[in-house]
């Protein structure tokens, strides 16, 4: 898509005022360096509130989950594989919504947001797929099968995380890395609605949303396991993406600095040969 | 050791092992990248001066 046409939407975009209120806190923090330093001083109270989560979910997970009716203990499972999911999901959304921002205001952390959670989302689905095998074993009668929606489209959502990362390193040049890294996030939002959704389009082994605007179809005992741990993942996500996004700005820093040696260098050959 | 507790302790196993390991790589590459960041930074200085 053309420059204009992102300049043209972001023309509408910027009418509505909640966009005008988002782009407020977003310029607030458009330089990387201030960000950084605002989010590495506060940081550390989300590892906290993992510690606290994860030992209180645990706590819960081994004293106080009794065995479900037809799957016994297997249903703690469900504890670790259920927030992979979602995280999964979210992980893929904050992608895309990085990069729309990224081609749309061109913000310099949005890249490198989307480019921190990469790997975070790859691990969760990796998780949510390998946990969800488990599951399916004990539940179905086995640990795979290409026909069933949720676990193909979940496993071309693990190759889609795993391809950004490659392509956004595939090029010399890391602006254009970047820019169809975006593309391909924006791209592959389909199959995220084939993971949220298929289950209910296409017939299914996997059973339907957990959680929806209708309510829970998870039994109350069980609800308070689940809720602690997905908060555990959710706020470690935090904690994770602001240690990666680090690594991401002294990525590029890298590179930036390593084009202007090259250019010292050549322009020292060029005086030495004059 | 009954079948479904062994695959909860995998299960579990393998979550924990993977999110660890996933910190341990970025706290890594931040610190390789901190070093290759700077050793650049004083070539670039050196090469200035010069």
């Amino acid at each position: 898509m053309s420059a204009s046409v992102w300049g043209d939407l972001r023309n509408v975009l910027e009418l509505t005022p909640n966009v005008q209120e988002f782009l407020g806190i977003m310029y607030r923090f458009a330089n990387p360096t201030r960000f950084m330093a605002f989010a590495e001083r506060w940081v550390w109270i989300a590892w906290a509130m993992t510690a606290v989560l994860l030992a209180s979910a645990l706590y819960l997970i081994v004293y106080d989950t009794p065995p479900a009716e037809l799957h016994g203990a297997m249903v703690r499972m469900l504890f670790i594989h259920v927030p992979s999911a979602w995280m999964a999901l979210f992980c893929y959304s904050m992608m895309a919504v990085s990069s729309l921002v990224s081609l749309i205001w061109r913000h310099p952390l949005a890249d490198i947001t989307a480019m921190a959670t990469a790997p975070i989302g790859a691990v969760f689905t990796a998780l949510a797929l390998f946990t969800g095998s488990l599951w399916g074993h004990e539940a179905w009668g086995t640990w795979w099968v290409w026909s069933d929606n949720r676990m193909t489209s979940t496993f071309v959502l693990l190759l889609q995380f795993i391809g950004y990362i490659l392509l956004v390193h595939a090029f010399d040049d890391p602006g254009r890395g970047r820019r169809f890294g975006a593309y391909l996030v924006i791209a592959g939002i389909v199959n995220v609605l084939i993971v949220k959704w298929g289950v209910e389009w296409f017939n299914s082994l996997h059973q339907s949303a957990s959680v929806d605007k209708d309510g829970s179809s998870i039994s109350g005992e069980y609800g308070w396991q689940l809720l602690l741990m997905t908060l555990a993942c959710q706020i470690s996500f935090v904690g994770l993406v602001v240690a990666r996004m680090r690594v991401e700005l002294d990525r590029l820093r890298i590179q930036q600095t390593a084009a202007r040696l090259r250019r010292q260098h050549l322009t020292a050959t060029f005086r030495y040969q004059d | 050791m009954n079948d479904d507790l062994f695959l909860i302790l995998v299960g579990y196993g393998v979550f924990f092992g993977a999110l660890v390991l996933l910190l341990f790589w970025t706290l890594r590459a931040q610190r390789t990248m901190r070093v290759t960041l700077s050793k650049l930074q004083s070539q670039m200085e050196k090469g200035e001066s010069e």
